[in-house]
């Protein structure tokens, strides 16, 4: 059965998002941006903006310079994540098929409703429709039978509109576009392509065979010419098939405080944890994102060893990711922690894994500090690195628990409102800071 | 070259050499058998390049040389032709071997003998003497617990540990696949003190059917050189690759201290498990063992299933204890020992449990519970 897929594209969409609350936005150039200072890069252009020469990545000052009318406007995330809602929103009226890949980006599969919903660029020009209609969004859409192809389709539209490709007549419709589209060719592939192979189109490099390519590309080849042929597999994967536990936090003035930080990141990997006790799961791979206030951001992902749900497997593995994350001096304004890959755990323990007694122990110790905290609030006990040398304020946490990155928020948990005695000022005090490099040094445990 | 052999002598010899072979055809000699005539007898010999063979048959040499050929086909062919005849093999040249008996000739293709990779020479070796009948059931005891997982390379195999002890040789060998282990001791005449190798379990095995065949002495040879190892019983030599990898510390996994023991007949128990199981489900098997005053209860309750409970009479020390363990682990065990009762020893519910047979210290099982 020949597929049907959608790319929905919303161009610059977090100033579209702007311009649909504020109108009088809409015909100006507009450029998101940092405000804090002139050095701060450029995240998102408008067409207006771009048609005098700015671009995302350039400092605010040098894009005033070239557009003295820009007017920029400070990043957004709540009302990014409100959009993103929005547009998932408008997709499930269509399919439960659904795919965000980044901001104002969405796949949506088709395939099978034809009789129901009629073709697909039908579909497309509804879903347009509703999108100008509702939201005053303009987007362009590509219909195509692959991921890939149709997301090509949708950028190569200048004004909105709806591209479709012709099941079969792929290979033909990549053929003229430039090398750069495709997927996994970035500026060192493209340069080794056009330089030293004088391949400049898609269509030169589909006409190339699989052995050829492997000499300049290695195993990347078969995938390269299978791309350049319109060929993409990929199934539309909606986010509820990749189950994840995540935790975000967001700080009013950037923090550069390592020791800070690093007590905001333990109790998020906590709040982590005991959901994870608490699905049964174990985590395989852990991502940690942060955001800094000059607006740029620094993710990195790490695989964890087995058994890294209870708190101090999670404090050790989110430590060293810290340190591999935190790179820049510069304040970090947000950070995000997703515990990905969540599998059930092995029931069958291991003879030459730690010794029997010593897990048992620990697992003891762990359950007991969760019947705690279940009862009295997560903050009756608290791990000692939990707590900030100077408690900086929290502005708000965001909490999901993401079967398939629902976006649905939580308040920040205040069940220490019910907590009985805590002496957290003793805590601080006594709490020694690790040196950077050596994971927490000292762990305690506080009883109610 | 060209002779004639007993079809039976001829088969058995070729029957030897099946299970060794190579099966994935990635290197083409090694699919073939290496059969060399000279004076009274025929050798033939196999490798995959981690285990070898060589036996000898005798024949009717009528010209001397050497030819490899399929395994497979040439026993193939030989198992077909009628019994108790005698067949003529005369290698034609290029490699090609014609197999007359009576009415029936076949013309075998054949790759050059000289491409055929020689096995580890251990003429001047110093071989250690083991009854055979013990080894065979020190293998037998242990192989089952030694891993298939090929990224836990060094769990494939068994640890040969020989050692002296208060003046009498000992030999031990241990098979773990890092759930269960498996250990056997015993004494072993004059072996060297201090020799301890990790075998291949596919080396063992075929080590094992040697010592299943009859021979004319009860008693195999064994010598460790480097990387080799080799099993001698009467004519046929078996070389085996050792695995060149540390073998954990199985010392440290066997408890001494055991709060909760319990004395149950091995017979019953294996078949309350087989009943019980029956419920269970494929990917975890978790049997819940239930001990207490006078009985143990073997108990499985699956939501998709239903729910099964047996009981066993059992001599019990200590305080109740519930445990679950998986029962195709339980079971491998308890049909490798031979006593009538079996005595399980276990401290809690996530310590290993450890099962020997009742009166006798030679052997011991660790199993590791499940935690469900």
């Amino acid at each position: 059965m020949d597929r049907d897929i959608l790319h929905l594209h919303i161009p610059s969409f977090p100033i579209a998002l702007a311009r649909a609350s504020d109108p009088s936005l809409r015909r100006r150039p507009v450029a998101v941006a940092p405000s804090h200072s002139g050095r701060a890069p450029v995240q998102c252009v408008s067409r207006e903006a771009r048609s005098d020469g700015v671009l995302e990545g350039m400092p605010l000052f040098r894009a005033r310079r070239l557009c003295p009318s820009l007017y920029a406007i400070p990043p957004d995330p709540a009302l990014l994540s409100k959009g993103s809602r929005l547009l998932v929103g408008l997709a499930r009226r269509y399919t439960p098929l659904w795919e965000p890949s980044s901001p104002g980006r969405l796949y949506l599969d088709l395939t099978g409703s034809g009789r129901l919903l009629g073709p697909g660029r039908d579909v497309a020009l509804r879903l347009e429709r509703e999108l100008e209609k509702s939201f005053h969004f303009s987007g362009t859409v590509g219909v195509a039978g692959n991921k890939m192809v149709s997301r090509i389709a949708s950028g190569c539209l200048e004004k909105p509109g709806i591209c479709d490709v012709l099941r079969g007549s792929e290979a033909g419709f990549l053929a003229p576009l430039p090398v750069s589209v495709l997927p996994g060719v970035g500026s060192l592939r493209e340069r080794a392509m056009m330089v030293d192979l004088n391949l400049k189109s898609v269509g030169q490099v589909a006409s190339l065979t699989v052995p050829q390519l492997t000499l300049v590309f290695g195993s990347f080849a078969f995938l390269l010419h299978a791309r350049a042929v319109g060929f993409d597999p990929s199934p539309v994967t909606p986010p509820g098939n990749s189950p994840a536990v995540s935790e975000e936090i967001r700080l009013d003035e950037g923090e550069n405080d390592d020791d800070i930080l690093l007590a905001h990141l333990h109790r998020m990997a906590q709040r982590c944890g005991l959901r994870l006790r608490l699905m049964d799961r174990d985590v395989s791979r852990l991502e940690l994102t942060l955001n800094y206030s000059d607006g740029f951001s620094a993710r990195k992902t790490a695989r964890t060893h087995a058994s890294a749900r209870d708190d101090r497997n999670l404090f050790a593995e989110v430590f060293n990711l810290f340190l591999e994350t935190s790179t820049r001096r510069v304040g970090v304004a947000s950070m995000k922690l997703v515990c990905g890959g969540l599998r059930v755990r092995d029931p069958q323990l291991k003879l030459f894994a730690p010794a029997a007694a010593e897990l048992s122990g620990k697992a003891s110790l762990q359950e007991a500090i969760d019947r705690v905290r279940e009862r009295f609030g997560e903050e009756a006990v608290m791990w000692g690195r939990c707590i900030s040398p100077v408690q900086s304020p929290e502005s708000r946490v965001q909490s999901s628990e993401a079967r398939g990155g629902s976006y649905s928020q939580r308040p920040k948990d205040q069940g220490g409102d019910s907590s009985p005695t805590l002496n957290v000022d003793d805590l601080a005090k006594s709490h020694q800071r690790a040196p950077r490099g050596v994971p927490g040094s000292r762990t305690r445990v506080v009883s109610p | 070259m060209s002779f004639s052999v007993n079809r039976e002598d001829f088969l058995q010899g070729l029957s030897r050499v099946q299970s060794i072979v190579e099966r994935k055809n990635t290197v083409p000699i090694l699919s073939n058998v290496l059969i060399e005539g000279s004076g009274e007898k025929l050798r033939m010999q196999a490798t995959d390049m981690e285990v070898g063979i060589s036996g000898f048959v005798g024949a009717r040499i009528s010209s001397e040389g050497s030819v490899t050929l399929s395994a497979r086909k040439l026993f193939e062919i030989i198992k077909e032709l009628p019994a108790e005849t005698e067949i003529d093999l005369q290698v034609l040249g290029e490699n090609v071997a014609q197999i007359t008996c009576g009415t029936s000739s076949f013309e075998l293709k054949g790759l050059p003998s000289g491409d055929y990779p020689s096995l580890p020479s251990f003429e001047d070796g110093d071989f250690v003497t083991l009854d055979a009948e013990n080894l065979r059931e020190m293998i037998r005891k242990t192989i089952y617990a030694a891993s298939t997982d090929e990224t836990r390379y060094n769990l494939t195999g068994i640890l040969f540990q020989m050692e002296e002890k208060n003046g009498e040789g000992i030999l031990r060998l241990v098979a773990t696949d890092g759930h269960r282990l498996a250990l056997v001791e015993k004494k072993a005449g004059n072996v060297r003190g201090g020799e301890s190798v990790v075998i291949p379990r596919k080396s063992l095995n075929e080590v094992r059917r040697l010592l299943e065949e009859e021979g004319e002495n009860a008693i195999i040879e064994v010598d460790f050189k480097k990387q080799h190892g080799v099993f001698r019983k009467d004519s046929t030599v078996l070389t085996t690759r050792l695995i060149d990898m540390a073998f954990p510390n199985y010392a440290q996994v066997i408890p001494e201290d055991r709060k909760v023991t319990a004395q149950v007949s091995r017979e019953d128990m294996i078949h309350a498990i087989r009943r019980v199981q029956l419920l269970s489900s494929e990917r975890s098997r978790a049997v819940r063992f239930s001990f207490g005053p006078d009985k143990m209860t073997v108990h499985i309750n699956n939501p998709d299933l239903g729910m099964a409970t047996e009981t066993v009479p059992a001599k019990f020390e200590g305080d109740a204890l519930e445990v679950t363990f998986n029962a195709r682990y339980m079971l491998d065990t308890l049909t490798s020992m031979e006593s009538d009762t079996v005595e399980i020893s276990i401290n809690d519910e996530l310590s290993p449990c450890v099962l020997s047979q009742k009166g006798e210290e030679d052997y011991l099982a660790v199993i590791m519970p499940m935690r469900i």
